[in-house]
């Protein structure tokens, strides 16, 4: 009980902090980005891991495991995920997308064997991720300065709070004891490596063929966040597209 | 303000208007049509129908990239698009330079994102609503709908050059592609010491 105050309590004051420095919707090409020096040091670390540890991960999962048991790992780790999307989703007010992902959840845990498959994604389920940063963001929470984590990649100060929040408000993880919690971190992991193999060209284009990785990460993570929280492009903020015709 | 579209109420009719359109605007080239919603989405439309043609016939990668690049080249306004990835720099550079840039981009570009189309084997886009930009143009707002996958939100960006509907901005899930090319052009031009002419060789060479 007194963990129940203090996880709201706390929670209520982190909104009320960050709702001071609220500010309106940012054009798609904002980069507000004062600690660049410092990211761009973090990028080039995970740059190293990845290559030297997740890409070579990677392609021995690749090879070792499966396809069919490959996509159980990556099913179960994403059904593992939706209770807390599904709270999100009402925070936002997104009821539609609250509902789906409720029963996504509900099929795939069932009919689905414990997320080991997805029969929901046949039914036209499919998984709509959101998370609490972006909770944040439809409240008119500020994003913040572009942040590079380490071993995680692209943020904005508001996302790593959100991520902070996440973990601690996830529904899941709460009512799992203690071993089983730990499996999940180990799926987890899995997942990670699985779907850096899922996505080798994508990310293979962006952190190896980009002329200026650090800055293609960093205008892609924007306006993909800024999209998945204001969903429509602002005419007043979109540039003169004759402006460079010289 | 939204003109939402009723996707089955569009194929037949919309495309051979759009098609009768470009006709007329070919055959008069001084005649200007004047960008609207409907001239917009008719415009996409037919490029839409030309990017199933090539996504889903199963051709080799190799002629996949030449349709793609004839897809580029006759709907897009690849100068401008060029140019906008450049940025200011462009401005100090001579006709002849351009236009041996614009050229290198029109390739660099086509097969960077044309080796991606074999993933969407498959797929439908389909439009679902647009915005009146004003002078800016027209935004049209579509969604790519995959068999297995979840869909995702495509936005074509369409400007009015020399009185015809042309491409300017392709937006995905909201990461703008002019937006992601002028971070790579003017990364580019920078490790190059600014030098047009290396970065065209570059491009060429990518």
């Amino acid at each position: 009980m007194f963990m129940f105050i203090f996880r709201t309590g706390g929670l209520l004051m982190l909104l009320s902090f960050v709702a001071a420095c609220a500010s309106g919707p940012v054009p798609a090409d904002h980069i507000y980005d004062p600690f660049e020096e410092t990211n761009r040091q973090i990028h080039e670390f995970n740059k190293t891991v990845d290559a030297v540890a997740l890409a070579p991960a990677a392609e021995a999962y690749g090879a070792a495991v499966p396809e069919d048991l490959r996509n159980m790992v990556d099913n179960s780790a994403n059904n593992l995920a939706l209770p807390g999307q599904a709270v999100n989703h009402v925070l936002q007010g997104e009821i539609a997308d609250a509902l789906q992902t409720t029963a996504r959840f509900a099929l795939n845990s069932t009919l689905g064997i414990a997320g080991l498959f997805d029969p929901a994604s046949e039914a036209g389920l499919f998984e709509i991720p959101t998370n609490f940063g972006e909770t944040l963001g439809v409240y008119g929470v500020a994003e913040g300065p572009y942040l590079e984590l380490p071993l995680i990649g692209g943020s904005t100060l508001r996302d790593t709070v959100g991520m902070a929040v996440d973990f601690a408000i996830d529904p899941l993880r709460k009512n799992i004891p203690s071993p089983e919690r730990e499996y999940l971190f180990l799926l987890k992991g899995l997942d990670l490596v699985g779907d850096r193999l899922a996505y080798s060209d994508l990310v293979n284009v962006l952190l190896y063929e980009s002329s200026d990785s650090y800055a293609s990460q960093r205008i892609s993570y924007l306006q993909n966040m800024r999209h998945n929280i204001e969903t429509e492009l602002v005419i007043e903020d979109l540039e003169d597209p004759f402006a460079f015709d010289y | 303000m939204h003109s939402i579209i009723n996707p089955p109420a569009l194929p037949r009719r919309a495309v051979l208007a759009g098609i009768g359109g470009l006709m007329l605007s070919t055959a008069i080239p001084t005649f200007a049509l004047g960008l609207t919603e409907g001239s917009a989405v008719n415009f996409i439309q037919k490029v839409v129908t030309d990017v199933h043609k090539i996504i889903n016939t199963g051709k080799p990668e190799t002629q996949m990239l030449v349709d793609f690049e004839a897809i580029f080249r006759d709907y897009g306004e690849v100068p401008i698009i060029a140019k906008t990835a450049l940025g200011a720099p462009g401005r100090s550079a001579s006709s002849s330079q351009l236009s041996a840039y614009i050229r290198a981009f029109q390739g660099y570009l086509s097969r960077k994102y044309g080796r991606q189309f074999r993933k969407f084997a498959g797929a439908k886009i389909v439009v679902v609503s647009s915005r009146d930009a004003g002078t800016k143009g027209v935004l049209v707002k579509s969604q790519v709908v995959r068999p297995s996958d979840s869909d995702f939100d495509l936005e074509w960006w369409v400007i009015e050059v020399n009185g015809r509907p042309k491409m300017f901005d392709l937006i995905i899930e909201g990461i703008s592609l002019i937006s992601s090319e002028r971070t790579e052009i003017s990364a580019l031009l920078e490790s190059l010491g600014g030098d047009i002419d290396k970065l065209t060789a570059k491009l060429n060479a990518t």
